[in-house]
């Protein structure tokens, strides 16, 4: 093996086990919301400065690829992509934070059940983690048609987004709220919507690494063309 | 007393384990002319350590110093120590022919001798009195399939070694120094006169033999040494303007000639 | 005539100028080939080779003078070949370089130039008279060693100083010494190059008369030399004496043991050459 196949195999592996950890941050922290497990938020928490050692390794890692090997082609494209989608990761787990620390700050008085319901949180996190799992998914098999079904579900995540701060807007003028919670879940799920967003982001990279093909600012319509060989 | 003795024996091997090989303070003189100054360099063992630098700077004196191939020119003066696993290899007391069994030397234009492949892998063993024809046959497939030649010659053993193209030329090289088992390997820019594709290949074989004996070598691509090396110093007028790990080296060097360099804004 | 076509022309005159210098040679050589053929070719016969010298022409045969002739060579080379060598490996890899090298290097190339009676002149006072050997052939065959040892050590040194730097570096990088490299790679290496110039020697010294003659070598001779202490005649020898007998006999003998004297050159010649194809470009 040359070194820098072994090099690029080494960034590959800790890019998913990077991937692997946020998206179980992500779950811990809807867990913990939805169990209100302060123990569980707690975790996440603590987990927070590894994704940040990660994020500090793989960074230093591509760097020394691109100085050490000069890579070129798919290598290259698969360096570029990767460093960009540690600045994604990290975010996502900067939102995973938030949550946790919510739950934490709001252990003695909880989010209600009816809240969590009219802000279709399951909802929402359910879609975020099928598309987190396309994501790991589509990179481990190179499969960017996986990706491209990632746009769908980003589509759908919005859809539901939009009622959840439809209804938002009804709980805020009614003469029973409790502000702060609402207020809290208003921003947790502005998160999770964002969640999505860098999501599809991830997925727009994979696209680029695998197909060299650049998604960013596209229209739906171009993303979900599979590309002509 | 027997403490004493223990302590020391540790602080050699600590040493060993620290430091395989090591320059203090040397200085190289060819008559009146200085080609090496204050060179202060480690080399750790089991590591890649590459020289780059202009043409001329002493990369390739100070690699020959190494194994004493320099003795052989007239008014070579060396002033300061050459440490290897810990013992001066100037010394009075060093014996030149087994130091050169330890530190062996691949050379830029391949030189096999004008014998067979087998009479040159295991010309080394011979040397040293070694006939045992069992055991040379047995170095000798050992060290071929080391460099990745043995199934391409395996049928051919008895052909002479010009038969070979420069790549297979410049492994067999490496198979027949490989074949006396040195502890240390050094490359003075061995593969500047091969194609892509034989240089690519001997890259990988260091690579990988770095796991066992520790390499230095010397390079006028810089991109090779960034491939391979662990370390590297660079080296100017006689001088080393820097060195370290070579990641370091190559995305924040500390010296401003040294990024010169490498980025080729050089001369 | 413009230039082109001026160098079109001295190409041409060029080429004919060298065609016909060797041509010329070619003649002459096949001349005389011819004109000796013509006269001695029918002498010979099993007789002409195991007979004795003899005062008749149709009775005289190069047996002894033959046999001289291989002894002379047989010891001469045994003298010279390894006491030149080993000068050569001497001069060339262990005096160090300097103006005394110099100085050997030059006086050692005009010896090989020295007409070959000073070499008998030489060989006379030291070795038969001084030794007190006489005319025997160890007197001879020391004589003969001094005359082409000149012409081994320069033929060996070239040879050696063809043998490429890189090679030896390798030798030295494996921790051989010097003796080591010398005996496994320079020498094996020079083989084609020494044994080349080593016959080249001996088919000199098989065609000297001058300084043999000088030493003591006898011009009849009637039996074969059985030891190095026997005295001796060689073919040059026993063809010079038979020229400057008046019986016109004796010229068609002497032709005849031309044509075998200049078989025994041209096959030493052929061998050096077979020699030096086969282990030359060994480097490449």
């Amino acid at each position: 093996m040359s070194h820098l196949t072994y090099q690029l195999e080494y960034v590959r592996t800790t890019f998913v086990e990077m991937m692997e950890l946020v998206k179980g941050q992500l779950e811990l922290a809807a867990s913990s919301l939805l169990n209100n497990d302060l123990e569980i938020a707690e975790e996440v928490l603590r987990k927070e400065a590894r994704v940040n050692a990660f994020e500090l390794n793989l960074e230093k890692e591509c760097e020394n690829t691109i100085a050490l090997f000069q890579p070129v082609a798919t290598e290259l494209r698969f360096i570029l992509s990767t460093s960009r989608s540690i600045a994604e990761l990290e975010r996502l787990g900067d939102h995973a934070e938030f949550t946790a620390k919510a739950v934490v700050d709001f252990y003695e008085k909880p989010f209600s059940e009816d809240y969590i319901k009219a802000f279709y949180y399951q909802e929402m996190n359910d879609i975020t983690m099928e598309m987190f799992a396309n994501v790991i998914e589509a990179f481990e098999n190179k499969d960017t048609s996986i990706a491209r079904h990632i746009f769908i579900l980003g589509k759908n995540l919005e859809k539901i987004y939009k009622k959840a701060i439809s209804n938002f807007q009804d709980e805020v003028n009614s003469k029973d709220t409790k502000g702060e919670q609402l207020l809290m879940l208003y921003a947790i799920c502005g998160r999770v919507s964002r969640s999505g967003g860098l999501l599809t982001n991830l997925a727009e990279e994979i696209i680029f690494y695998i197909d060299a093909e650049v998604l960013k600012h596209k229209k739906m319509k171009q993303k979900m063309k599979e590309k002509k060989d | 007393m027997d403490n004493q003795i223990e302590t020391d024996l540790l602080t050699d091997s600590e040493e060993r384990i620290k430091n395989k090989m090591k320059t203090d303070d040397l200085n190289v003189f060819y008559g009146n002319f200085q080609a090496l100054k204050n060179i202060n360099l480690k080399i750790k063992p089991n590591t890649v350590m590459a020289f780059i630098g202009p043409s001329g700077c002493g990369k390739s004196t100070l690699l020959r110093t190494f194994n004493r191939m320099n003795d052989y020119i007239e008014d070579f003066r060396i002033e300061g120590k050459i440490l290897i696993d810990n013992k001066d290899i100037y010394d009075k007391s060093t014996n030149i022919e087994l130091l050169r069994k330890q530190v062996g030397m691949v050379f830029q234009k391949p030189n096999p001798f004008p014998k067979s492949i087998y009479e040159n892998v295991v010309y080394g063993l011979k040397i040293q009195g070694i006939n045992d024809k069992h055991f040379l046959e047995e170095r000798a497939v050992k060290s071929l399939q080391q460099v990745v030649l043995w199934d391409e010659v395996k049928d051919s053993l008895k052909k002479n070694a010009y038969a070979l193209s420069g790549g297979q030329q410049q492994r067999l090289c490496i198979a027949r120094t490989l074949a006396v088992e040195p502890s240390v390997i050094l490359m003075d820019e061995p593969t500047s006169a091969l194609d892509p594709i034989s240089t690519s290949k001997i890259e990988d074989l260091i690579f990988e033999l770095k796991e066992k004996y520790t390499i230095v070598i010397v390079t006028h691509n810089m991109q090779q040494a960034a491939r391979i090396s662990d370390h590297t110093a660079f080296f100017y007028l006689g001088e080393v303007i820097e060195s370290g790990k070579t990641e370091q080296i190559f995305t924040s060097p500390k010296n401003m000639r040294t990024e010169n360099y490498i980025s080729g804004h050089f001369g | 005539m413009n230039s082109n076509k001026k160098n079109k022309l001295i190409d041409t005159l060029f080429y004919g100028w060298g065609f016909f210098s060797t041509l010329i040679g070619l003649i002459l050589l096949g001349l005389f080939i011819g004109y000796i053929l013509s006269i001695g070719l029918g002498r010979i016969n099993f007789d002409f080779f195991t007979s004795l010298p003899s005062r008749f022409p149709h009775k005289a045969g190069i047996y002894t003078a033959l046999m001289g002739t291989l002894w002379i060579l047989f010891l001469t080379t045994l003298f010279a070949f390894p006491l030149g060598v080993a000068a050569a490996i001497y001069l060339e890899e262990y005096l160090k370089k300097g103006w005394f090298a110099n100085i050997l290097e030059i006086n050692i190339s005009n010896l090989a130039g020295v007409p070959s009676i000073i070499y008998g002149l030489l060989g006379l006072q030291i070795f038969s008279r001084v030794m007190g050997l006489g005319g025997n052939l160890l007197a001879g065959s020391f004589t003969l060693s001094l005359l082409i040892l000149p012409i081994i050590i320069v033929s060996t040194r070239e040879a050696i100083k063809a043998v490429p730097q890189s090679i030896k570096d390798a030798s030295y990088a494996m921790g051989a010494s010097k003796w080591q490299t010398i005996w496994y790679q320079v020498l094996p290496a020079a083989f084609g190059g020494i044994m080349t110039g080593v016959i080249l020697a001996m088919s000199r010294a098989v065609g000297e008369a001058a300084p043999l003659i000088v030493v003591g070598a006898l011009a009849y001779i009637s039996f074969v030399p059985t030891s190095p202490m026997d005295e001796f005649s060689v073919l040059p020898i026993q063809i010079f004496n038979w020229i400057s007998r008046p019986q016109p006999g004796f010229v068609i003998t002497a032709a005849a043991g031309i044509i075998i004297l200049l078989l025994i050159t041209f096959l030493m010649n052929f061998i050096a050459i077979y020699l030096r194809n086969k282990y030359q470009n060994k480097y490449n």
